[in-house]
């Protein structure tokens, strides 16, 4: 994996707008949780710290395919050494890393030091990771950020499975906790949740083994058939 | 370096093939032209060499290796400028530059030679966004070659250059190739093929149509004779109604065949007024149209 890459990836992130989107929406979550009650910015943080990871990794990991798919730079990137797992996992790495600072902000503001920073950063990758390689693996099949935007929905409301136990679970049938739990961001809040109040080990370690599953049904089933076609175009 | 034998390719859902059956092989050291109208197979041809297609039948080997099969190891042995210049456009043209380069092994040129080299140094730290399509031919074919690669793919490098760039883009592959790459160069542009090319092959409908050295080509669809040209007389203007003023006046043919000895031939040597002798070979424009049917773009 190329440091260059890495660097380089940063910077895009930067220069096209990521960066900036991920400080204006962590100001505006620490906004929200500010004006709450206490006991509802307790409830609602967990949310905030997952949405990072799961919604912004996956959206923006699209938009940056997107966005190499508009400059035409893939054509170059597969005729060079680069493995193009490498280059999702970078990509990936970047947003999880802007994905965990953002929920550290939005904690800091709202709780101070109460809250641990490792489960924030597990939340950060076994939600990232997932997401980041769903949504570059919708990209390259659907190709622009319109058609992106639209044909990832389904995927979305997969990832938001795990919110909507979250928020609404007492109302909804037994099995759909397990489903949700074991779902590609069920580890992300999990692991979120713990950032705040303790949580099960055994249940911790069975969503990152979900997601680690994921991951890598993501990465064989969906991603690598997109880069095999891509590399065709 | 690069050896294409029985090489054939249909795309999926296509009724026919876009490459059939085409046979070349390109040496270390040589530049290889590949010409052809457009969707005669040659961007095809070159994106399974760049390991890019796959599915194909026959053989396509960069350095031994089966395109097929290509990976890391066999990409990095390799420099590719395509016809579109895509680069990040909000990195710089250094940024881009070692950003790709950063991609190969090994140690790499130093940038800044090349970008002066190529005109382009003044705009070496302003984005790409901000450069024209000349700049961005040019600062593509640095991407292809800042990491020395041993076989180039360049596809129309002289596109949109002035007559000096594109000079200058010759004289950088030249370079390569003395200095042992073997170049595959695609192109619509006959003069930059007929200059920088040792071998060139016309690819008509899939299908290899001719292969070999420019001269030899242009003297196998040419003429075998010469006309020797002459500052026009007053005889010569009159005839053409005095539009051929300052233009010269051509003799008739004489065949190569026995032309120490002919006669007429001397005899138009020695009259007043001789600017040259030229040859009936065809250009590599004339055997285009005639090999493709079809008037260069």
């Amino acid at each position: 994996m190329s440091a260059a890459l890495f660097a380089a990836d940063l910077r895009l992130l930067w220069r096209h707008g990521f960066a900036i989107a991920y400080l204006v929406v962590a100001a505006l979550y620490a906004a929200v949780l500010s004006v709450l009650p206490r006991a509802w910015a307790d409830a609602v943080l967990p949310i905030l710290a997952w949405s990072d990871p799961a919604f912004f990794c996956f959206f923006f990991a699209g938009a940056s395919v997107c966005l190499d798919l508009a400059q035409g730079t893939f054509r170059s990137l597969f005729a060079s050494p680069l493995r193009p797992s490498d280059y999702l996992i970078v990509k990936a790495l970047d947003l999880g890393i802007l994905s965990f600072a953002m929920a550290a902000i939005v904690s800091a503001s709202s709780r101070g030091a109460d809250f641990s920073l490792w489960p924030l950063a597990a939340s950060a990758a076994f939600g990232g990771a997932p997401a980041a390689m769903l949504g570059a693996a919708l990209a390259l099949r659907l190709k622009s950020v319109n058609r992106f935007m639209m044909g990832s929905i389904p995927a979305f409301l997969v990832l938001a499975l795990p919110a909507l136990d979250y928020a609404a679970g007492r109302y909804l049938p037994p099995w759909f906790g397990p489903i949700a739990a074991l779902s590609p961001g069920g580890a992300s809040l999990a692991f979120a949740r713990a950032a705040y109040t303790a949580a099960p080990a055994g249940e911790l370690a069975l969503g990152a083994l979900a997601a680690a599953a994921w991951t890598a049904a993501i990465a064989r089933f969906a991603l690598a058939p997109a880069v095999n076609a891509a590399r065709g175009d | 370096m690069i050896r294409v034998s029985g090489l054939s390719f249909a795309y999926p859902r296509a009724k026919g093939e876009a490459v059939r059956g085409i046979d070349f092989a390109v040496a270390p050291g040589e530049v290889f032209g590949f010409l052809g109208p457009s969707g005669a197979g040659k961007s095809t041809t070159q994106k399974i060499l760049l390991g890019s297609l796959r599915g194909y039948s026959g053989s396509a080997t960069v350095g031994g290796v089966e395109a097929s099969g290509a990976d890391s190891r066999y990409r990095a042995g390799i420099g590719a400028a395509f016809e579109f210049p895509c680069f990040y456009q909000k990195l710089t043209g250094l940024e881009n530059v070692r950003l790709f380069a950063s991609f190969y092994p090994g140690p790499k040129e130093d940038p800044r030679p090349l970008f002066e080299r190529l005109g382009i140094a003044d705009a070496m730290d302003r984005r790409v966004a901000e450069y024209s399509k000349g700049m961005r031919m040019r600062l593509n074919l640095i991407r292809a070659v800042i990491h020395r690669p041993r076989v180039l793919f360049l596809d129309e490098p002289t596109s949109g250059l002035d007559p000096a760039n594109a000079r200058v883009v010759r004289d950088i592959v030249r370079e390569r190739a003395s200095e042992g790459a073997a170049v595959f160069l695609t192109t619509h542009d006959m003069a930059a093929a007929d200059a920088t090319c040792d071998r060139v092959a016309f690819i008509v409908d899939g299908r290899i149509a001719a292969c070999d050295a420019p001269a030899a080509l242009k003297r196998r669809y040419g003429k075998r004779a010469v006309v020797v040209d002459r500052e026009p007389g007053p005889e010569a203007g009159a005839a053409a109604g005095g539009s051929a003023a300052g233009a010269a006046a051509a003799s008739p043919e004489f065949p190569l065949d026995g032309l120490a000895d002919d006669a007429a031939f001397l005899a138009e040597l020695r009259k007043p007024g001789l600017l040259g002798v030229r040859t009936l070979d065809s250009s590599l424009d004339g055997i285009f149209l005639s090999l493709t049917g079809k008037e260069l773009a």
